[in-house]
């Protein structure tokens, strides 16, 4: 016998085998342990693991995976666990998992210790999707949703906003247009003022002819050529009254048009009025009795917070399954590890490849009436889709107690360039206890004892985003959990006490590095009909009293202008009445004085006439 | 102790013992694994030439040792130019694909950007590693033996009792 073999080789070998059965499955446990750890960047804890070797397999009693966000809560714990292992892949460093069975899943247990790792100990560097995450999105949006709440309280508005003052500030249309008036009607005055000036004139004038053509004494005129001259003379006044009369006349017309003009422009005044009672109204903010927005503020908020912590595991499979680049970045990988190129692979065996996960878990039957039970399968976990060339998928089915019923159905192919993630959920019978809706500073309220049914379907291709969310929220009761600060509140809670159901149709999507949001309830409806029969008479006195101010600052100003338009015109009409007299009187005589005339020629014709007879007869 | 007894046995082995060749061959193969920066295939495959050819074992180690440090320094180089080598290069992408599906190069981890680089790095300099290790030889035990055995530093190591020790523990022969 070699006694060196037996004494450096043999006896070595055999503690050394002796050592690896008792400590391999210790090994082991630490091995997955520091690996999940540096995955999930929190303490991963397993229990009882025993490795088998025939058939290849592991199997522990308990694993716990610390969320790296709540340390002291944990992502999920399992019970047993086994899985069963290619063993000829193995030997090609390659980890098949072809079946692997997890019991007793539970999310978000809570922990006795802290699950964060130590401070020395790096946290594993997140891979990056190519572009901000999700839930970083969602956060931006949530942040945004604050800026907007609407100012529905009326006590706070009545206060807040001092009518008189707000009037007062404003430079109203119909003021303006009034000013404007006034200014045309000064003018027009001051144009009737020249006419004024012109209308004495001729007055004289007039006065003139008319006393030369009253001097004339048909009596005293022997000839008829002298009547004919008078007549002439009287026909040249007649005419010189009425070219001056039609001066007059011409000028008094154009000022009467402006005044016309400013008579139809004061019924416009109406028309400004409105408009700034309307802009005054929309300085005030009165509420709108359409009252949309108001479920958004009251639901918006929460259920973006509720997206918010799912876009965290969104991201979390965006970035942790692998895609496939054929032609990968340079990273700057630690000193002598490296980067590894991988190539397509034909008929063969990814790195890691967990072929089908059975998955069941709930809480205890025995403790809880209500119990969770979960199960279904995830099929294709492996770190190279490219190869086995199937999208990692994941079906499971949920219920608790007797009401409540889940279907998840999830896809993540990364078997092309453009990664695509896609799940569909549909629950129904979600019994809420107590959800905590609207926010501090708006209408902080809670809805008890409601049911939900709800459906959500999801689509990612690469950094894209479309999601959407239908709920349907039935048997709901609103409680407040303090008294109502301000008439608005105790309105909206009054309302809201009537709303027993509604349904939300909630569509997320991103365009670039942000998140739209659009928001469709019939809550909006439902509260708007509450809100008119409620808020109503309030809003016509606020709406009335808001109306009767303006109207009041605009008829002040309008009696002003009607008062001196009024005067002038009386002014004007009056003098205007005077002269007219003036110069009919003055025509009468003319036309007296010619008439007085030609009877006179007549005579004077006759007479002649008569003579010239006699003449001939006595001849 | 090990470390002692090596550089000593290296010191003598430039002195007497085996040839030249021998002693470039062990250092240039040595410093090809010391290039690497983790154990693979070809690691393994290079010790079996060490093994399988009558080349010298301590150089071989000392190599190993001092171009281990170098590699250390030179890793965003072999990063680099694995990188190059890998992804840039698309005359090779069948190559690199062809031996990826292949059943035994995927040991070798050729894939890793930084094994590619020291691997081929390691195989250019170890030519003019091997000639220049064989002319350095050639000149110590022409020249500069007589100065190295003067130096303190060799003295202490010959005289360690811990080498010593060592020796004499190795040289037991079996059944005695």
């Amino acid at each position: 016998m070699r006694k060196n073999f037996v004494l450096f080789v043999l006896i070595p070998l055999l503690i050394l085998l002796v050592v690896v059965y008792l400590f391999i499955d210790r090994w082991v446990e630490a091995g997955l342990e520091t690996a999940g750890e540096a995955i999930v960047g929190a303490n991963v804890e397993i229990d009882n693991l025993h490795l088998s070797l025939s058939p290849l397999g592991i199997r522990f009693s308990r694993m716990q995976v610390a969320n790296p966000n709540d340390p002291w809560k944990n992502a999920f714990e399992t019970g047993t666990v086994q899985l069963t292992m290619n063993f000829g892949q193995l030997l090609r460093a390659k980890y098949v998992i072809e079946t692997m069975e997890i019991n007793d899943l539970i999310l978000g247990t809570k922990r006795t210790t802290d699950g964060s790792l130590p401070a020395g100990r790096k946290k594993a560097e997140e891979p990056s999707s190519g572009g901000p995450s999700f839930s970083a999105m969602a956060q931006d949006l949530l942040d945004k949703s604050v800026e907007k709440t609407p100012l529905f309280d009326i006590a706070q508005l009545r206060k807040g906003i001092n009518i008189d003052s707000l009037i007062k500030a404003q430079n109203f249309l119909s003021v303006k247009h009034i000013d404007t008036l006034k200014a045309r009607a000064t003018a027009a005055t001051q144009q009737w003022q020249g006419i004024q000036t012109d209308l004495d004139k001729s007055k004289q004038r007039i006065t003139e002819i008319s006393k030369n053509v009253q001097a004339i004494n048909p009596s005293q005129l022997k000839s008829p050529d002298q009547i004919v001259t008078a007549i002439s003379a009287a026909d040249n006044a007649y005419k010189s009254i009425n070219e001056t009369v039609a001066t007059l006349n011409t000028r008094k017309e154009s000022v009467a048009g402006e005044i016309k003009d400013i008579a139809a422009a004061v019924d416009s005044i109406d028309d400004f009025a409105r408009q700034d009672l309307q802009k005054v109204k929309t300085l005030v903010r009165l509420p709108d009795l359409k009252t949309s927005g108001i479920a958004e503020a009251l639901l918006g908020r929460k259920m973006l917070e509720d997206i918010h912590q799912y876009m965290y595991w969104i991201d979390f499979a965006r970035t942790h399954i692998t895609r496939y680049q054929s032609k990968p970045e340079m990273e700057k990988p630690v000193r002598m590890r490296g980067q590894n190129i991988h190539f397509p692979v034909e008929r063969a065996y990814p790195k890691f490849w967990i072929q089908k996960a059975s998955v069941s878990g709930g809480t205890d039957r025995k403790q809880d009436p209500d119990f969770i039970y979960v199960r279904g399968e995830v099929r294709n976990i492996t770190n190279d889709q490219t190869v086995t060339g199937l999208p990692m998928t994941a079906a499971l089915d949920g219920t608790r107690g007797a009401d409540l019923a889940l279907a998840l159905k999830a896809l993540f192919d990364r078997t092309k360039d453009l990664p695509l993630d896609e799940y569909h959920v549909t629950v129904s019978g979600i019994r809420l206890a107590e959800v905590t809706l609207g926010r501090s500073d708006f209408l902080p309220s809670t809805i008890s004892q409601a049911r939900v049914a709800s459906g959500i379907d999801m689509s990612i291709p690469g950094s894209r985003f479309d999601g959407r969310l239908k709920a349907q929220f039935r048997n709901l009761t609103m409680k407040f959990g303090s008294d109502p600060r301000n008439v608005g509140e105790r309105i909206a809670r009054q309302v809201l006490q009537g709303v027993h159901g509604f349904d939300v149709d909630l569509r997320l999507w991103n365009t670039r590095n942000a998140f739209d949001m659009a928001f469709a309830t019939d809550l909006d409806d439902q509260f708007a009909r509450g809100l008119k029969d409620a808020l109503g008479a309030e809003l016509t006195r606020l709406e009335g009293e808001i109306r009767a101010k303006v109207e009041a600052k605009v008829a002040e100003k309008r009696k002003e202008f009607e008062t001196l338009y009024a005067t002038k015109r009386r002014e004007a009409e009056k003098q205007l009445a005077a002269y007219q007299k003036m110069v009919n009187d003055n025509l009468a005589i003319v036309d007296s004085k010619k008439a007085e005339l030609t009877a006179q020629l007549e005579k004077q014709k006759k007479g002649l006439l008569d003579d010239a007879v006699n003449k001939l007869f006595k001849k | 102790m090990f470390w002692l007894k090596l550089v000593r046995d290296f010191i003598s082995i430039l002195r007497e013992g085996q040839t030249p060749p021998q002693v470039a061959g062990g250092f240039a193969l040595g410093s090809i694994i010391g290039f690497f920066p983790f154990f693979t295939l070809q690691t393994l495959v290079v010790w079996l030439i060490i093994l399988i050819l009558n080349v010298n074992l301590s150089a071989a180690l000392v190599a190993l040792t001092v171009f281990s440090l170098i590699a250390y320094l030179l890793d965003p180089v072999f990063h680099w130019l694995g990188y190059v080598l890998l992804v840039q290069i698309d005359a090779l992408r069948g190559l690199w694909t062809l031996m990826y599906n292949a059943p035994i190069a995927p040991l070798t981890r050729f894939n890793n950007t930084v094994v590619m680089g020291s691997f081929v790095l390691g195989i250019v300099l170890a030519f003019p590693i091997y000639f220049g290790m064989k002319s350095f030889v050639i000149a110590y035990r022409k020249h500069l033996h007589a100065h190295v055995e003067q130096w303190k530093i060799y003295r202490v190591i010959k005289k360690s009792t811990l080498v010593q020790w060592y020796e004499k523990i190795r040289s037991l022969k079996p059944g005695v």
